[in-house]
């Protein structure tokens, strides 16, 4: 479903150069992409979810090669078909949760379907929350509604970024199945980005990021 | 949740920043739409009650005075002239003078001004009775349309006027004749409406009266023809005469200057005073609107600092939409919209404030003065001040969007 090759990505002026391994993530796959800090983990997520360009190399979901969308075609795609849990959690502060998932699923141009906004909080626990500010919950619930926001467009991809780094082992077990099982109802890939090492069993596919010395040691030197 | 709703809700989530751009620019429309009213509504006033009036001639004194006193029925009159001066003025086969109206000022009626004057004073206003009869006799009254029904006149009311202007229970003239309606006029939208006319006799039969207090009498011995020309009494005394002239104002200037200067009375020519005054007001009026400048400029800042400040705050929050699938130009018109928004809510507000505060000064104008002042008219001005709110609102938020536009979401988003 996600299939990508030699993506290369370097930062502007003397910035360091990366190059990624080619990632191959089924929907029933669900894939950790593991690697220290410095490793260029988020840069990576970042060009999977279409916010960075990559200079080079190829990543498709569902067939379309998205690395060579730019302007508004890449925003409109990222914003239909991938759904980006990040680490800190982000909201529209004005809005209430209920809100936050509409303007989701507006900026994706999607039209407004009140039976989808509230199975997805029912689905995430989150429904007797709706129409609070996101800023008056606890942290472990503001998690849960990005989580609900990045499904609520029902994405082919689901990316998320350290989902579990700040929790401890029963919460990151509980977010690591939740994602899984939301991911394979959806029918989505799904690529978790962590240096959290207590999701190795959770996952069939796992790949190891190098730090970025060795990185480019093995580029000088094949 | 479109953008439009978004927007308003990031207004609304930061009330007190919203509130003082709002304020600002509220106070900014709202001061220049208030002098543009005023301006209007004097104008409006001043103007419709020229009546095509060229000179007016009464006793020397202020000419400002002189003419409000006798053209708009504001102020107190200069004083009386003899009949026998202003006789020539009021002659119907004068070669230059197509209408001279005599009018005899100084009693009142409950703060309405009682005019004393001949029929042709309907002539200046157009004005027509449109109820009852013209008068017939001394102390017969025919009321303007507003004066009649402000005061609740009818056909065959009686009342006795007060000496002076103002409504004192003590300078009614108790021993006077009582003056009895007999005609009220229909409306003309001009000075007509507001006063209370009667034959120029009547006020000397009220002084009669009062003069010759112990001597009855003599009180009812004078008898009036109120049909005849006043230039048949020799000795008697009216405020002042109001001229409108058969060809061009040449002669109107030559004829102002020999009664000026030949004359213990003067003439004034109403343009030109109403230019003057224009010219004085307009002063004042130019440093009010200056100042509106200065709070619209001030508003431009506030909406302006308000967006610039807000978006470190709100960078999480744009790099989000962007994540989320808006493009650049979407938090472009996200920035517009609450900027623009602000101001043009800002200027209606405005709008309404000076309304009202012009509602206040027409309750003012119209017990101090008797004048209505229309509080609910909108000039295309003010439209043009919306838009220009709008414009305003564009303008103090375009470098905030740009710069919202701009935002690098990588770098944000990954906290670096």
């Amino acid at each position: 479903m996600l299939t990508t090759s030699h993506l290369t990505y370097h930062y502007p002026g003397t910035g360091p150069t990366f190059h990624f391994p080619d990632l191959q993530v089924a929907a029933g796959e669900p894939t950790l992409l593991l690697g220290p800090s410095g490793s260029g983990k988020s840069t990576w997520l970042h060009l999977l979810a279409g916010i960075l360009t990559p200079q080079a190399g190829h990543m498709a979901l569902d067939g379309t090669d998205y690395a060579q969308l730019t302007g508004a075609a890449l925003d409109r795609f990222r914003g239909r078909h991938i759904g980006l849990i990040l680490q800190r959690a982000y909201f529209l502060e004005a809005l209430s949760v209920r809100e936050n998932l509409a303007i989701a699923r507006r900026t994706a141009g999607l039209p407004a379907d009140d039976t989808v906004l509230n199975t997805t909080l029912d689905q995430l626990g989150i429904a007797h929350y709706a129409t609070k500010r996101p800023r008056q919950l606890s942290v472990g619930e503001q998690q849960r509604v990005t989580i609900a926001r990045a499904l609520v467009n029902w994405p082919k991809l689901i990316l998320a970024d350290e989902p579990t780094s700040a929790l401890d082992k029963d919460n990151a077990h509980r977010v690591s199945t939740l994602l899984r099982n939301r991911a394979a109802e959806l029918g989505a890939a799904l690529v978790v980005v962590t240096h959290d090492e207590r999701l190795r069993p959770d996952f069939p596919q796992i790949i190891e990021l190098q730090p970025l010395t060795a990185q480019t040691a093995a580029r000088v030197d094949p | 949740m479109s953008i439009l709703s978004l927007a308003l809700r990031n207004l609304l989530y930061r009330p007190w920043t919203t509130a003082l751009s709002l304020i600002l620019a509220a106070l900014g429309a709202g001061l220049i739409s208030l002098i543009l009213l005023l301006n209007w509504q004097l104008e409006q006033q001043f103007d419709r009650n020229l009546a095509g009036i060229n000179l007016v001639v009464g006793a020397k004194g202020s000419p400002l005075q002189l003419m409000m006193s006798s053209m708009y029925h504001i102020s107190s009159p200069t004083g009386n002239v003899p009949l026998d001066a202003v006789k020539p003025f009021l002659n119907p086969a004068h070669p230059y003078i197509a209408l001279g109206v005599p009018l005899s000022l100084g009693d009142s009626y409950r703060g309405r001004r009682i005019v004393g004057t001949r029929p042709t004073f309907l002539q200046l206003y157009d004005a027509e009775v449109a109820e009852g009869t013209m008068w017939t006799q001394p102390m017969d009254i025919v009321a303007g349309a507003s004066a009649a029904r402000e005061l609740g006149l009818r056909l065959g009311n009686t009342f006795r006027s007060s000496h002076g202007l103002i409504e004192d229970e003590d300078l009614t003239h108790q021993d006077a004749p009582p003056f009895r309606v007999v005609g009220i006029l229909a409306p003309t939208g001009t000075v007509a409406d507001l006063i209370l006319l009667t034959p120029a006799e009547s006020l000397w039969a009220v002084h009669d009266a009062h003069g010759e207090d112990h001597d009855h009498d003599h009180a009812h011995e004078h008898t009036y023809d109120v049909t005849q020309p006043l230039s048949a009494y020799a000795d008697k005394t009216i405020t002042s005469v109001l001229i409108r002239f058969k060809g061009n104002s040449v002669t109107a200037l030559n004829m102002q200057r020999s009664i000026n200067e030949n004359t213990e009375m003067q003439a004034v020519t109403p343009s030109i005073q109403l230019a003057e005054l224009y010219a004085t007001v307009g002063q004042g009026e130019e440093v009010l609107r200056q100042l509106g400048y200065v709070v619209v400029g001030v508003s431009i800042l506030s909406i302006f600092i308000g967006l610039y400040s807000s978006l470190d705050r709100r960078r999480g929050e744009l790099a989000l939409l962007r994540s989320l699938g808006a493009g650049p130009g979407k938090l472009f018109s996200l920035l517009l919209l609450e900027g623009s928004f602000t101001a043009v809510a800002g200027a209606m507000l405005g709008l309404v404030i000076s309304h009202l505060g012009l509602a206040v000064i027409a309750r003012y104008f119209s017990t101090a003065y008797r004048y209505d002042f229309r509080s609910w008219v909108f000039l295309p001005e003010e439209g043009w001040l919306l838009l220009g709110a709008l414009v305003v609102g564009v303008l103090a938020a375009s470098l905030p969007a740009w710069r919202a536009a701009r935002v690098d979401v990588h770098r944000t988003l990954s906290g670096s």
